[in-house]
């Protein structure tokens, strides 16, 4: 399993390092109930295409606290674009790793969602994000207890809270 | 190369969702809960919108005689005091009995663990949205013994056991942030020659929590005897 997270953490990573420079860069932050995300965001292929690593803290284990830790990539389209205004579709996963004593429960999260954006200042360089979609990550996990007296085992499983909705700023270089 | 990575997150996303089971062995015990019709419980959060709550439940097992022996499995909100929007409220009268028969006295004089001493000496988990199994192999465990389960959901108020009722009353049972109907207790002894059998419901706990007893009146009481629909042991 390990393994597994390594290398898709790689993946990821050679995904945001090798993408050729170009200008329209993006860094975000993105706050939402669940989930606080700071992303890197690159045009791929066309204008309208756009490829984020986005990494961040999370309150959706056990504790409720944002100390879990998610990683993941997005890959996004922006449909329609007028004057300073942007909307756009895109899809994402990410692994989700909860933070507690009770359980470990690495979770792949699968989500689709839309995006608006909003451009100011005076080179566009600002923008006001706000973001909205779907999202699929659950996972079994198992928990163990021995003691003199008997041994005790059960399955749970940990979900991903299905439907999100954030704000974002984001800084374009 | 996004495409390939693409991939690769399927892969990935496939290969982890292989679903855990619990193995049982020639002895083991499997305990099963199913959820009833009230598991679910709606708790109010702001401009009438409300959130489903599942119940606080606690496993154990004692000796015939009513000794304590080992607790199974505690939701955490009440092993840890996870409770928030309780309004400073331990909820004492959550799960008393099993409170009482365990015996222990934290530092504010309740039978609670607390956000310092958390239990230990058990699974705890998150209360289940749906159906539960648990699994109990005996080490040391002699039969004959009892297997009980307490089920409380918070602020599960009716006429009977109001969110007005006062402290002092019969049916007072926390306030406003408080348990409504009190837990109801279910429990089945196991013998040498059990094979299968259904825990009954053999009464509710104090409303208040002030004491461990086991009330058999069970009138008042509504939604609270359908929190499960029933609770089924069987030994492998």
């Amino acid at each position: 399993m390990k393994k597994k997270i390594v290398f898709s953490l790689a993946c990821m990573l050679l995904l945001a390092y090798g993408i050729k420079a170009q200008n329209n860069n993006q860094l975000s932050l993105q706050l939402s109930l669940n989930q606080i995300e700071l992303g890197y965001q690159h045009k791929l292929f066309a204008e309208n295409i756009w490829g984020e690593a986005f990494a961040g803290i999370g309150n959706q284990d056990i504790n409720s606290r944002f100390d879990d830790f998610l990683v993941g990539i997005r890959l996004g389209f922006d449909a329609f674009s007028y004057k300073r205004n942007s909307i756009g579709i895109d899809a994402s996963f990410e692994i989700y790793i909860p933070n507690n004593h009770y359980y470990t429960a690495v979770t792949p999260v699968i989500g689709a969602g839309i995006r608006y954006s909003l451009a100011f200042g005076k080179l566009n360089q600002h923008s006001l994000l706000i973001n909205a979609g779907y999202q699929y990550g659950k996972q079994d996990y198992k928990q163990e207890y021995t003691s003199e007296l008997i041994n005790t085992s059960t399955i749970s499983d940990f979900k991903i809270a299905p439907l999100y909705f954030s704000l974002g700023y984001g800084f374009n270089f | 190369m996004v495409l390939n990575i693409w991939m690769l997150v399927g892969v990935f996303f496939l290969s982890s969702c292989q679903k855990e089971e619990l193995s049982f062995k020639n002895g083991d015990i499997e305990l099963e809960v199913e959820t009833g019709e009230h598991w679910l419980h709606d708790f109010p959060l702001f401009l009438g919108l409300t959130k489903k709550n599942p119940p606080q439940f606690a496993v154990w097992i004692e000796d015939t005689n009513g000794n304590y022996l080992s607790t199974v499995f505690v939701t955490k909100k009440i092993a840890t005091e996870g409770w928030q929007s309780n309004a400073g409220n331990r909820r004492k009268e959550a799960l008393p009995h099993w409170c009482h028969q365990r015996g222990i006295i934290y530092e504010d004089g309740l039978m609670l663990p607390t956000k310092e001493n958390p239990l230990t000496d058990a699974i705890t988990g998150a209360t289940p949205k749906e159906n539960k199994t648990i699994q109990i192999t005996p080490k040391s465990l002699q039969t004959p013994f009892v297997v009980k389960v307490e089920l409380n959901q918070s602020i599960d108020f009716n006429t009977s056991y109001p969110e007005n009722a006062q402290e002092g009353d019969t049916n007072y049972s926390g306030g406003k942030e408080g348990s409504g109907q009190p837990a109801v207790i279910y429990a089945a002894t196991i013998d040498a020659d059990t094979k299968e059998t259904e825990l009954k419901l053999i009464g509710h706990s104090s409303p208040d929590g002030t004491d461990g007893n086991i009330y058999d009146n069970m009138e008042g009481l509504t939604t609270a005897t359908s929190i499960v629909k029933s609770i089924k042991l069987t030994i492998k």
